[in-house]
């Protein structure tokens, strides 16, 4: 959501550039009697370099894309049933301090579970939202509900059936590591799954 | 536990030697003066009047007395070892001069006799420039309800001479993880006698005192999901307040005791509701898609504070809530929280962060005059008296979590629990009818 607002708010801003060069060019050339050759040529070339910049960013973006989605295949949740459900169960989501976002980890790891679930459409999930414990409790039970529900959300956008995915914030009062740390902060600001059914 | 001490105290308030009506009255203490000094008090040993051999009592009675006024922060006390009298209870028996001489500007005399497990005590306030009576009590319970006693004469100690009322008969809720789990529990406002009031087995957080102190709402996850309860102080009973889909957190009550403000995110946005005491809503008050947490109102309910990462950060806001209109508090850091409305409606009280370790500070309503009023460790939680002269917090200066008492200008800092396990989230009580 934040990445696709952040992509039409450059394309806005490029786009207010380029217009406003274009603008610039035409009362430019207005005054062409007065004004010396060159200022003009100049910002056409200015516009033409915004321009191979905006496709050089483009194509960058596109080939990104293209590496990503090589370079990382879905993972794949296997061996006996047990295994499978632990290792479901046992795999959590991180995030950055005071942050709801699905970083690029957790997308992948939300990928495979994605798959795991639309492989077994019988299973329940409780979704938990955790925090470390720096704020307040209560501001933290908020933020941990909005990490869960960033991952429903992700999970649902691949297809999986939202009844089956219900969420919990537990804010602090779960760390899986009681320190007072930076190594233990980052544990606890988590996403973690629990098989329901 | 409350009944217990309404029922079994029965107190006899005669006048011995009547004062003044109040409005003639002689405040002997400005409190509002920029520079208050600790005004030098003689609490005597009590005397044991009938001779009944509870010598223990002589000192344990005067000492309570005794630590209730130095707890204001507004009298400093003498040591009896620099005493130079063993005055008599009134008047006539007491050489004044004796305890101007070694600066005590006020003395306290009392007296005790026991007959059976009734207590009759008789307390005496002294001006000893003026050589006069400022306040005389008798006071007659069961043995059991000495403190309450003692704490009604020091009540009215404060009344006399401020023309405030005490806090002594007041207490802090708090929340203590000592069972294994997170639990609401309650001592007296100087930490005496910690006990618990849930045993739901899960995790509790958040109470907050209904006006009249009759009630406490909490949030806990008995039933799995954090919903909201109100535990009734005199039946003991708890009742589910609020248990919509989803947040039911973060309680507090309206001055009026008219409505609870809470957040809930029902609607799948944290967002924060005024719901009737029956857990109803009236109102959704805050519509935004940030996060909106932690709710307090100024003292004529007009104005509400409350945290939200509306800006980014975390950041304290007020909102006019007749207008609608919000406006942002905070501007130092990236994070502050924990909004407290002080009672006198001059200052709020919140937790900010600094140098990554969590400090309280007060504030303007205008957002002007920020101060900085602890330093060590990480301090928590504020909580203000309902005098708005003392502040309630917890902090971890000391390794665990434990809770404390400051001035509102943030001196006098002291612990005033020791309990095992961690103490978190002191909210200090309104007076309470005792």
């Amino acid at each position: 959501m934040k990445h696709y607002v952040r992509v039409r708010l450059f394309t806005f801003i490029w786009m207010g550039i380029f217009l406003s060069s274009i603008f610039f060019a035409i009362s430019c050339a207005k005054k062409v009697v007065r004004k010396p050759a060159p200022e003009i040529s100049v910002t056409q070339e200015e516009v033409k370099r915004l321009e191979e910049e905006r496709e050089a960013r483009r194509r960058a973006m596109i080939e990104e894309e293209v590496l990503r989605e090589e370079g990382k295949p879905i993972g794949r949740y296997v061996g006996d049933w047990e295994t499978q459900k632990k290792d479901f169960e046992m795999e959590d989501i991180h995030f950055e301090f005071d942050s709801a976002v699905l970083t690029e980890d957790a997308q992948s790891i939300l990928r495979k579970k994605a798959a795991w679930l639309l492989d077994n459409q019988s299973v329940e999930v409780l979704i938990e939202g955790h925090c470390d414990e720096r704020g307040t409790a209560e501001y933290n039970l908020a933020l941990g509900e909005r990490r869960a529900t960033s991952a429903k959300s992700f999970l649902t956008s691949l297809g999986v059936d939202a009844n089956r995915l219900a969420t919990i914030s537990y804010g602090e009062e779960k760390p899986l590591d009681p320190g007072h740390n930076e190594e233990a902060w980052a544990k606890n600001r988590r996403v973690h799954f629990v098989i329901a059914k | 536990m409350r009944k217990f001490g309404i029922a079994l105290l029965f107190v006899i308030l005669s006048t011995l030697c009547f004062h003044t009506p109040l409005s003639e009255a002689r405040f002997y203490i400005d409190i509002n003066a920029p520079a208050l000094s600790a005004i030098p008090i003689a609490v005597c040993d009590f005397k044991d009047i009938d001779r009944t051999g509870n010598s223990r009592l002589t000192r344990s009675l005067p000492q309570i007395l005794n630590d209730d006024l130095v707890f204001t922060g507004l009298f400093k006390s003498l040591a009896p070892e620099s005493f130079l009298d063993n005055p008599g209870l009134t008047r006539e028996q007491i050489n004044f001069k004796n305890w101007r001489l070694i600066g005590a500007e006020l003395l306290v005399t009392g007296g005790f006799s026991v007959n059976g497990n009734t207590l009759e005590l008789r307390m005496y306030l002294f001006d000893t420039f003026g050589a006069s009576m400022i306040l005389g009590k008798k006071y007659r319970g069961n043995m059991e309800d000495h403190r309450i006693m003692i704490h009604r004469f020091a009540n009215d100690i404060i009344h006399h001479l401020t023309g405030e009322k005490g806090i002594f008969l007041t207490q802090i809720a708090f929340i203590c993880d000592v069972t294994g789990h997170k639990e609401l529990y309650i001592a007296d406002f100087d930490g005496y006698n910690p006990h618990q009031i849930t045993n739901n087995k899960s995790i509790t957080l958040s109470p907050s005192w209904s006006p009249n102190g009759n009630e406490i709402a909490y949030t806990s996850y008995r039933d799995g999901n954090p919903d909201i309860y109100v535990k009734d102080l005199y039946t003991g009973i708890s009742r589910k307040l609020a248990s919509y889909p989803g947040l039911n957190i973060a309680p507090a009550w309206t001055p009026s005791g008219e409505f609870v403000a809470a957040t809930l995110s029902k609607d799948g946005n944290p967002d924060i509701y005024l719901l009737y005491r029956n857990g109803e809503i009236f109102k959704k008050l805050t519509n935004h898609r940030g996060i909106d947490v932690s709710p307090t109102f100024s003292p004529d309910g007009k104005h509400m504070a409350f945290v939200s990462d509306r800006s980014g950060g975390r950041q304290i806001y007020i909102m006019d809530i007749d207008v609608g209109e919000t406006r942002r508090l905070t501007f130092k850091g990236r994070q502050n929280e924990s909004p407290t409305w002080s009672p006198k409606g001059d200052r709020i009280a919140f937790v900010g962060m600094d140098g990554g370790k969590f400090q309280i500070y007060t504030i303007k309503p205008d957002g002007s005059d920020l101060r900085q009023l602890t330093h060590l460790g990480n301090n928590e939680a504020p909580s203000w008296s309902p005098d708005g002269r003392l502040l309630v917090f917890n902090s971890n200066r000391d390794g665990k979590w434990s809770i404390y008492v400051m001035n509102a200008n943030g001196t006098n800092q002291r612990k005033i629990l020791s309990m095992k396990g961690n103490q978190m989230s002191p909210r200090w009580s309104p007076r309470l009818e005792w």
